[in-house]
C-alpha cells in the first residue's frame, strides 16, 4: 500500500458518515456545498506552508491541482457567481489534499459570509463547539487570538519568515532580542490579559476590543486567548482560533476570520469560516 | 495535574539531570538504569532513545521533553520549541577521508551514509548536488573507511571518533544545542504549570 493511501476501516467509516449527519442536524440552517476536487491551480495563494498537489495542466495551458483548500476554492466559486445573495452561511463536507504530511484529509467546515461584526466570528467558534459537542467531543480548549495584531507587528522585520516560523514554534530563545514579541508570547490566560495588553498598546486598541468582545458572546465555552496564536495560511486578517483536546497534540479545529481574500477574486466581502479536522477526530 | 517529562538517554542525559538540578527543579539525581519511568514528584520522566523525544511529546504522553536541535531538525515534529537549553552543543558535519575533500567541492552526485537522512537530503539537495542517501542507525564513522559511501553526515562533539577513524570535517551543516519542546495541547491544558516549570528553567 502507498504511503499516500489511506483505507478507512467498517467501524471509521461509520464515524465519518456520522460527522456528516451531525453536520446536516447542527447546521441545518446553513447551505450545503460540493466543489471539485480537481481544480485550477490558484497561484494568487502560494506561501511556503502550501505545497499543492499539482495532478496535470488545463486545457487553457494552466494546471490543475487536487483541492488544498476549502475556503480557498469556496471564495473562488462564490465570487464567480453573478447572483450572490449576502449574508450567507454556507458548509461543506469532504477531502482535501497536500504534499506536506498525510495526502488526504477530510474536513467539515462552515463559513460565514457578508458580516463583519464580531458576533458573526463568535457564531462560528459556537456552532463548531456544538458540532464538536454533538460528535462526542466534550473535554476541549478554544484558543483564540488575532491575526490583526501579529501581521501588523511582523510587517517592520525584514526576515518575516524566520519569525513567523519561530512564532509558530512559540521559540522564546529565538525571539529573546524582540521585546515586543517575546511579550506576545506571554499574552496567554483570560480577559485579563487581553485587558493587560490593551492598557500597554493603544495602537491596537481596535483589534482588543473585538478579542473582549467575543469573550462576551463565547461565555459558556472555555476560551483560553493566546496573542502569538498564527494560523500558516497566509489569508487571515483577524481574529483566528484553534481548538485543543487533551488527548492530542495538534488542533482538532481551526478557523478565522479573512477579510480580504474574496478581493483577489474581485469581489470584497467580508468573511469568517472555520474547520473541524475528521482524520483527528478518528484519533480520540 | 503533574507534568511529563521526556529525557533523552546518552550523551544529553547527564547534562540534562545537571541543569534540572541546577535550577532546582528536581532535588535528588536521576539515574539511568533499567527503570524508563522515574517519578520524581510532582513530575515523571520518561527515559527514552533521544531521536525518540519528539514522537512522546508530540503524541501527548509527554507534556515536555529535551531534544536536540539535531534530532528536531531531522524529524520536523509538531510541537513548540520553547527554550534553546544551551546544553548538549555539538557541529553537525559533513565528514570523510582527508584525501576525499577536494573531491568532495566538485562531485554532483554524491554517496552519503548517515543517521539524519532528512537533514543530508535537504543539505545537499539545497546545494545542486544529487545524493544517495544510506541510512544507518550507528556507527556511522566506519562507512567511508570500508568504502560503504565516501561521506558521512553525523554531529561531531570532541572530533575524536573522526580522529581515530582517519575521518576530518569538510563541511559544516549546523551547530546543534538541546531545547525544551512542549506538546502543543499541553502548553494550554497544563498551561500553569508548563510557565512555571519554563520560568526555572530560563
Amino acid at each position: 500500500m502507498p504511503v499516500e493511501e489511506r483505507f478507512f476501516s467498517f467501524d471509521d467509516s461509520e464515524r465519518l458518515k456520522q460527522s456528516f449527519l451531525n453536520a446536516c442536524l447542527v447546521f441545518e440552517d446553513y447551505k450545503f456545498l460540493m466543489l471539485p476536487t480537481i481544480e485550477r491551480h490558484e497561484h494568487k495563494i502560494i506561501t511556503q506552508h502550501y505545497r499543492p498537489f499539482f495532478i496535470g495542466t488545463c486545457q487553457d495551458g494552466g494546471f490543475l491541482s487536487l483541492r488544498a483548500d476549502w475556503t480557498v476554492s469556496l471564495a473562488r466559486f462564490l465570487s464567480s457567481l453573478r447572483h450572490l445573495e449576502l449574508p450567507l452561511k454556507v458548509f461543506y463536507w469532504g477531502n482535501v489534499f497536500s504534499l506536506v504530511g498525510d495526502s488526504e484529509r477530510f474536513q467539515m467546515g462552515i463559513e460565514h459570509l457578508g458580516v463583519k461584526e464580531v458576533y458573526s466570528d463568535a457564531e462560528v467558534i459556537r456552532k463548531l463547539c456544538e458540532y464538536l459537542r454533538i460528535c462526542s467531543v466534550i473535554d476541549f480548549v478554544v484558543n483564540v487570538g488575532h491575526m490583526g495584531i501579529v501581521n501588523r507587528m511582523l510587517e517592520k522585520y525584514p526576515d518575516k519568515h524566520r519569525i513567523i516560523k519561530a512564532m509558530f514554534e512559540k521559540n522564546f530563545s529565538e525571539l529573546q532580542s524582540y521585546t515586543e514579541l517575546t511579550e506576545l508570547l506571554y499574552m496567554q490566560g483570560g480577559k485579563e490579559v487581553i485587558q493587560e495588553f490593551a492598557s500597554k498598546h493603544s495602537e491596537f486598541s481596535r483589534e482588543c476590543g473585538e478579542l473582549l468582545e467575543i469573550s462576551e458572546y463565547l461565555e459558556n465555552i472555555p476560551v483560553v486567548f493566546d496573542l502569538s496564536e498564527i494560523r500558516l495560511q497566509p489569508y487571515y486578517t483577524g481574529i483566528v482560533f484553534e481548538v485543543f483536546h487533551p488527548r492530542l497534540g495538534y488542533p482538532l479545529a481551526g478557523g478565522g476570520r479573512y477579510d480580504k481574500l474574496y478581493s483577489l477574486f474581485g469581489r470584497d466581502i467580508p468573511a469568517v469560516g472555520g474547520a473541524v479536522y475528521l482524520d483527528r477526530l478518528l484519533e480520540l | 495535574m503533574s507534568l511529563t517529562i521526556a529525557l533523552p538517554k546518552g550523551r544529553l542525559f547527564e547534562e540534562s539531570v545537571e541543569l534540572l538540578l541546577k535550577k532546582g527543579i528536581i532535588s535528588k539525581p536521576i539515574k539511568e538504569g533499567r527503570k524508563l519511568l522515574v517519578e520524581c514528584h510532582p513530575f515523571k520522566f520518561l527515559l527514552v532513545k533521544p531521536a525518540d523525544v519528539p514522537v512522546y511529546v508530540e503524541n501527548g504522553v509527554a507534556d515536555l521533553g529535551i531534544a536536540g536541535y539535531d534530532v528536531l531538525l531531522e524529524r520536523e515534529p509538531n510541537l513548540y520549541t520553547l527554550l534553546d537549553l544551551g546544553i548538549g552543543f555539538c557541529r553537525i558535519v559533513v565528514a570523510g577521508k582527508e584525501e576525499s575533500k577536494d573531491k568532495y567541492f566538485k562531485e554532483t552526485y554524491i554517496k552519503v551514509a548517515t543517521k539524519y537522512p532528512r537533514i543530508a537530503q535537504s543539505f545537499f539537495s539545497k546545494m545542486g548536488i544529487k545524493s544517495k542517501i544510506l541510512y544507518l542507525s550507528g556507527s556511522v564513522e566506519l562507512a567511508p573507511t570500508i568504502g560503504l559511501a565516501d561521506y558521512i553526515l553525523d554531529i561531531v562533539q570532541t572530533g575524536r571518533t573522526l580522529k581515530e577513524n582517519n575521518l576530518v570535517i569538510i563541511e559544516e551543516v549546523a551547530n546543534s544545542t538541546a531545547r525544551l519542546v512542549c506538546n502543543k495541547a499541553s502548553y494550554r491544558n497544563k498551561h500553569k504549570q508548563v510557565l512555571e516549570f519554563f520560568n526555572k528553567l530560563k
